[in-house]
């Protein structure tokens, strides 16, 4: 079955099986290995991309649901090179270690500051309930997305 | 990409300034792959595509015990695409323990590639090696198997009793492992007669490790019949081993190299995929890829071990404690894997952390019908100090004594030696973490603060832990490295270090910086291939930074010599009036002719006609203790059970902290695994089917974003032990005291004596209706 | 991996009538497939053909019509919780929708997939059952509308092959309008007490194993109707989920507090007899322990919020009541 849709700005026509999830296609047929599969069930967040600029688990989307839609991987992020600032702020504030779980956090809190520039960590921290992290405990990734919108305290990451 | 340390590296570090003044050690330097990770370039196993490559998928076994009688796989091999099915029929019989890393390791052999007769619920039963995915997992729903029900055993006391008629596992007795270590006159002072005596039963879950990227393995074969093997694991040398032993290859035509690793805390550092990968690559002649699903991982790899843990301690009316009886029952499994070392392990934490001047432990290791447990984070450490700590605070209860004073008055001190006869534990600085601890978390305040009678009770608790530096004392302990300094001045460091994640190669170049006096940048560290690196012991018993790191250290210091030694040659000068100082070399008499290090390489090659290549054996020759103490305030809804965990104190005896961002992340995930251990995280085997509750994350819940505290972590940096500028490891201790403050806390505000882990709300409701 | 089947991507609902009769063997409708997917991928569910209405824009709609409001079956939780109509039209459901999953799964989720999942602890149906919803269905023999409640438990009333939930309706619950859906402008209100409006109110509760991204142990949805003078309960519809195969009216206990004011002693009487109810549900099983005592938390969080709307609905009818929700902006797709 052919499918049309746009990924990382590019038009892409292709030949899909209809039994392929927007995961397999991006990882197999574009060679988009940044998307993840940590569980295959929408827990943990790893295969997190955007359509449409809304985050999804890619794991739970048929591919032919993408028809027509503009689909954002993290090779997406940083198109012309330029890292993005919340790549960026990932980088600096240690909010990566293994990095398995860095494209899909990256992707929903990307999906968060289109949404919301600004957001309370509280906001944050529903938006990236979602995706497991099991190196960082989340406190840098926080700290990286407060950095990145602009909105850090200095100090701690909160208090009770 | 250049980025300075900036993770707030002045704040909460209590250290001993060293005479020197440290230029890269100290600094908080991103991964070395940190952009690759936040681009997505990086290629995990799991993304990586060889030309011609299969893929291979297995059938786990849906029976807790059962003979084969019979396995039909014609059906599965007419299926076009098939390259193989693999069963005990047609594999090695070749009898191997996972966990070995050394030739000439004693352990007990009972894993095979494929046993004819399964042992859980997740055993191997036969594999399909196919063109591609869809094709293998057809292929495996073709399989037809004729099984022999066993009967079987889910629970570790259970197996323990003579009277069940449930055959043993495997021809080995059951416990298959028991030892005693023991000190002192433990019975007398039970007997004393004003003794305190506190007795408690602590019983922790099975846990998967959940790192986020599932078991993954690929292995290939080249056209000289040697295999190589690509593999996100912890232990290179220890994978060459069993694939060795397996095949029956020699060591030099099996090839490891460690691929990036998607997260492991010892759920990777067993061999499980690679002997699989590697004879289906030998057999087909082809590369084979085998991924699991999150599903597979949690059931067939590896768990924490299940333990349950029999502690009595006792005291004096002024809260010394006297004598502690300690016993452990572990359940590994259904393979013994690490199964005998681990109780041991446990047992040498228990003399390390408090100064017990009698004291006895025991330990039973037994198998069951039950996913196979193995190495995880901490090494049997958050096992014991669960056991331990939830007892220490119990006493303080009855005692009457606040946990702190109590621990003040009981803790080791620096410079004190092992009680139970391992190595001296060092710069022993748990006081410190104690004591700087109480005062930031306000725990005075916070302790007596009124816990409310309403719905919702806060608490407070806190509890203490001890973790190794390496093998020594126990096994051999050495790294090799290679260093060599390029015509450009640039360097490359080989040797066989895995980086876990946890930043390890950016470890070694700031080590190595420091004493070069060049950038990290400068310096490329690859991560190991047992073809070309030198030993190493591997990524395990939190030995990286304070052994493999010394290693570098030194292997950087004899660079520096030689480097001298030739320039010296050169410049006309003695060694030692050499100086390097930002990339840049001169003597001190003649600080005009300076050249940079490329240009003196270059020299030194062209009229010395030799290399700046050092390659140095360092062997560990101490053991000190990692200590840390963590302060937990949680808030109990005592209607649904919840808890709420609002804030965290972490503070740890580092040494030095080489990169203390890293440290930092160490300490955070650590937090967030020992909060889930506390609170939600079991794989729960019913004990009446044998099945895994939590075989998927949908019923296994990691402590999501919004459910992580704060967490504030101070460390302590006095140094004077051997590792690297006095480092100390930090990846394992960091999760080891969590557990057990929170579920300290919840006792605290609640009024209960909860001992058994997780503290699920069914638990916590239960306890509130006994009371 | 999943079997190979056949797709169909309709652009309407006309179009996908038209479909289904050139298709054989089992036919999944798929919504944001956050439910179906999985069980495909793991072979759980392996139906012939998979008919996508993710892209129907008459599917996807959020609407007043003067009456009822009006949800297609494809509208998803991040819509439904993002709606300011639903907030004040059914605010249990925007509740629940908000509490569905994650973000990730709230932008795919939709209505229609949780109704035709029929999870006993799926979020939405205690308040379709609070909110006394209806639903229409369309199939090859056409088009009915049924109350949810009967489409739940009544046997053969439940989807048929070939047939797919197009809409979701209930009757609009914000001051100034009826419980029965009727608009009711301020200057011709012919309720009792002096031309003041009823006080409705509802809302939506779950424990969970943690606080978000997790399915319900227990979920409770109540919509209350008060009179607005003494905040007397005049009608009310209580649903509970998790607790057997279907979530349930609490008739009884509905029928117990008409006529007593919402205070806590009501709360008290409500949660004991909430407390029966689990004993009756689930008798002897190991969860009965627990769902007896966290049936209070959920009670008190429940009914609490409920208590805390009143008060600021009683502070604000002296300003008189608001304009209802026919507001064009608060409207999606259609
Ligand atoms: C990680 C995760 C967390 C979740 N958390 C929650 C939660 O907190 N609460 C909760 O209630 N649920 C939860 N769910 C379940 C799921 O998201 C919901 O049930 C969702 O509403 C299903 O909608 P869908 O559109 O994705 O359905 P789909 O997966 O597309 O379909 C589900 C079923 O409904 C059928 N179907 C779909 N649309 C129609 C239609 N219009 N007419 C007829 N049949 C139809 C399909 O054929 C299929 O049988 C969770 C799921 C995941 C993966
Ligand atoms: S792989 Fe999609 S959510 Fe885990
Ligand atoms: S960095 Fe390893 S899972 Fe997040």
């Amino acid at each position: 079955m052919e499918l049309r849709f746009t990924v990382n700005g590019q038009k892409q026509v292709l030949e899909v099986e209809p039994q392929a999830r927007l995961l397999d296609v991006l990882r197999e047929q574009l060679g988009l290995t940044g998307a993840k599969e940590g569980c295959g069930e929408g827990e943990c967040g790893a295969c997190t991309v955007l359509v449409d600029n809304l985050a999804v688990n890619s794991c739970l989307v048929l591919a032919h649901q993408a028809r027509g839609r503009s689909v954002t991987t993290v090779e997406g992020l940083a198109p012309s090179g330029k890292l993005d600032a919340l790549q960026q702020a990932f980088i600096q504030k240690g909010a990566i270690q293994c990095g398995y779980c860095t494209p899909g956090m990256l992707m929903s809190a990307k999906a968060l500051l289109l949404r919301k520039p600004k957001p309370t960590e509280e906001e944050i921290r529903m938006a990236l309930a979602g995706n497991l992290c099991r190196c960082t405990g989340y406190v840098n990734i926080l700290r990286a997305v407060q950095d990145a919108a602009g909105t850090a305290e200095s100090g701690e990451v909160r208090k009770a | 990409m250049a980025v300075r340390g900036n993770l707030e590296d002045s704040e909460n570090r209590h250290e001993t300034a060293g005479p020197e003044k440290l230029k890269q050690v100290g600094r908080s330097y991103p991964l070395h792959d940190a952009e690759a990770k936040a681009t997505g370039r990086i290629r995990y196993t799991g993304d990586m595509s060889l030309q011609g490559m299969l893929c291979a998928r297995i059938l786990f076994s849906p029976l807790p015990h059962a003979r084969i009688r019979r396995i039909d796989a014609a059906g599965a091999l007419a299926l076009p695409g098939v390259y193989g099915v693999f069963t005990h029929e047609n594999t090695p019989d070749v009898l191997y323990n996972s966990q070995v890393w050394y030739a000439g390791q004693e352990a007990l052999k009972d894993e095979r590639l494929f046993p004819d007769t399964v042992r859980y619920i997740g055993d191997r039963v036969a594999a399909v090696v196919a063109a591609n995915e869809q094709t293998a997992a057809k292929a495996l729903g073709l399989i037809k198997v004729d099984y022999e029900e066993l009967p079987a055993v889910f629970e570790a006391e259970q197996a323990l009793r003579t009277d069940v008629p449930v055959p043993a596992l495997a021809p080995w007795a059951s416990p298959f492992f028991s030892k005693e270590i023991s000190v002192g006159h433990v019975d007398e002072c039970f007997e004393a007669p004003d003794a305190v005596v506190i007795e408690d039963r602590v019983e922790t879950p099975k846990i998967h490790h959940a790192a986020l990227e599932p078991h993954v393995c690929v292995a290939y074969p080249d056209h000289n019949g040697k295999i190589t093997v690509l593999t996100p694991c912890q232990i290179l040398y220890s994978v060459r081993l069993v694939v060795a032993t397996v095949l029956g290859l020699p060591f030099n035509k099996v090839r490891v190299l460690k691929t990036p690793m998607g997260g492991s805390f010892g759920g990777k550092q067993e061999v499980t995929l690679e002997p699989l990968a590697a004879f289906f690559a030998l057999a087909t002649g082809r590369p084979v890829k085998i991924q699991l699903t999150r599903h597979e991982s949690i059931i067939s790899t590896r768990t924490r071990t299940k333990t349950i843990g029999y502690v009595r301690t006792a005291w004096d009316k002024a809260g010394n404690l006297l004598a502690r009886d300690l016993k452990t029952v572990i359940d590994t499994g259904a393979y013994t894997s690490n199964g005998a070392i681990i109780g041991m392990a446990m047992g040498k934490k228990a003399f390390r952390l408090y100064r017990i001047p009698n004291q006895r432990y025991r330990t039973e290791s037994v198998h069951t019908n039950t996913p196979v447990a193995g190495a995880a984070r901490g090494y049997g450490s958050p096992q014991i100090h669960a056991i331990t700590e939830i007892n220490i605070d119990h006493a303080a209860r009855r005692l009457g004594i606040d946990p702190v004073k109590l621990r003040l008055r009981n803790l080791v001190r620096p410079g004190d030696l092992d009680a139970g006869g391992g190595p001296p534990l060092g710069q022993a600085q748990i006081i410190a973490c104690v004591a700087e601890g109480a005062k930031a978390f306000g725990w005075a305040q916070r302790r007596d603060a009124p816990h409310g009678t309403g719905r919702f009770r806060r608490g407070a608790g806190m509890a203490c832990a001890t973790h190794s530096n390496g093998y020594f004392g126990g096994f051999q302990d050495f790294t090799t490295m290679t260093l060599r300094m390029l015509e450009d001045g640039s360097m490359i460091l080989n040797s066989g270090i895995q980086d876990l994640g946890c930043g390890t190669v950016t470890s070694m170049k700031q080590i190595i910086a420091e004493v070069m006096a060049i950038s990290p940048d400068r310096i490329e560290a690859p991560e190991g291939d047992t073809e070309t690196s030198p030993y190493d012991v591997g990524s395990q018993a939190s030995r990286v930074t304070h052994v493999a790191g010394a290693c570098a250290l030194h292997t950087a210091g004899k660079l520096k010599e030689k480097l001298c030694r030739e320039a010296a040659k050169l410049l006309e000068c003695a060694p030692d009036e050499v100086i390097l100082q930002s990339e840049r070399i001169r003597s001190a008499a003649h600080p005009e002719k300076d050249c940079s290090y490329g240009e003196m390489v270059s020299l030194i090659q062209e009229k010395n006609r030799t290399e700046i290549i050092i390659t140095e054996t360092f062997q560990a020759q101490d053991n000190p203790g990692s200590y840390g103490a963590d302060f937990v305030e949680v808030e109990v809804d005592t209607w649904t059970g919840l808890v709420r965990v609002v804030e965290v104190l972490a503070v740890h005896d580092v040494g030095r902290a080489i990169n203390p961002g890293f440290v930092r992340g160490q300490i955070y995930g650590g937090v967030q695994m020992g909060i889930g251990y506390a609170l939600t995280e079991d794989i729960a085997v019913d004990p009446v089917s044998g099945r895994a509750k939590g075989d998927r994350f949908s019923r296994y819940h990691l402590v999501n974003m919004p459910d992580m505290p704060p967490v504030r972590v101070i460390l302590i940096e006095k140094g004077g032990d051997l590792g690297p500028f006095g480092a100390k490891s930090i990846g394992e201790i960091a999760t080891c005291p969590t557990a057990p403050a929170v579920v300290n806390a919840v006792n605290q505000a609640l009024g209960t004596n909860l001992e058994t882990l997780p503290l699920t709300p069914e638990r916590i409701l239960r306890a509130l209706a006994c009371q | 991996m999943m079997h190979k089947f056949r797709m169909a991507c309709p652009d309407s609902v006309a179009e996908t009538l038209e479909l289904l009769a050139g298709m054989e063997g089992e036919i999944a409708y798929l919504g944001g497939g956050t439910d179906l997917v999985p069980q495909m991928q793991d072979g759980r569910r392996q139906p012939d053909w998979v008919v996508d209405l993710s892209q129907i824009p008459e599917l996807a709609c959020i609407r007043f019509d003067g009456e009822r409001i009006r949800l297609g079956s494809t509208a998803t939780f991040t819509q439904i919780a993002g709606s300011a109509l639903i907030e004040e039209q059914g605010r249990c459901l925007a509740q629940a929708a908000g509490q569905v999953g994650s973000v990730q799964i709230r932008n795919r989720a939709t209505l229609g997939g949780n109704i035709a999942s029929a999870s006993p602890a799926g979020d939405s149906l205690p308040v379709l059952l609070a909110l006394d919803a209806k639903l229409t269905v369309l199939g090859p023999a056409g088009e009915r509308r049924i109350s949810f409640e009967r489409f739940q438990i009544e046997p053969g009333e439940g989807l048929r092959r070939g047939e797919l939930i197009a809409g979701i309706d209930f009757a609009a619950g914000s001051r100034g309008h009826t419980g029965d859906g009727r608009h009711v402008p301020a200057d011709k209100s012919d309720f009792s007490a002096g031309g003041r409006h009823p006080i409705r109110v509802s809302a939506f509760g779950k424990i969970g194993s943690r606080q978000s991204v997790t399915i319900a142990k227990l979920n409770m949805a109540a919509f209350l109707e008060m009179e607005p003078g003494e905040g007397i309960v005049v009608k009310s519809r209580l649903a509970l989920g998790a607790l057997g195969r279907h979530p349930f009216r609490l008739r009884n206990v509905e029928e117990e507090m008409r006529g007593r004011r919402l205070d806590d002693s009501l709360i008290v009487d409500v949660t004991k007899r909430l407390q029966e109810v689990v004993d009756g549900a689930i008798p002897g099983r190991y969860s009965q322990t627990y769902k007896r005592q966290a049936i209070r938390g959920l009670a008190a969080d429940v009914f609490g919020d409920l208590q805390q709307q009143v008060s600021v609905e009683k502070a604000s009818s002296s300003n008189g009541p608001d304009q209802g929700g026919g507001k064009e902006e608060q409207e999606i797709g259609c």
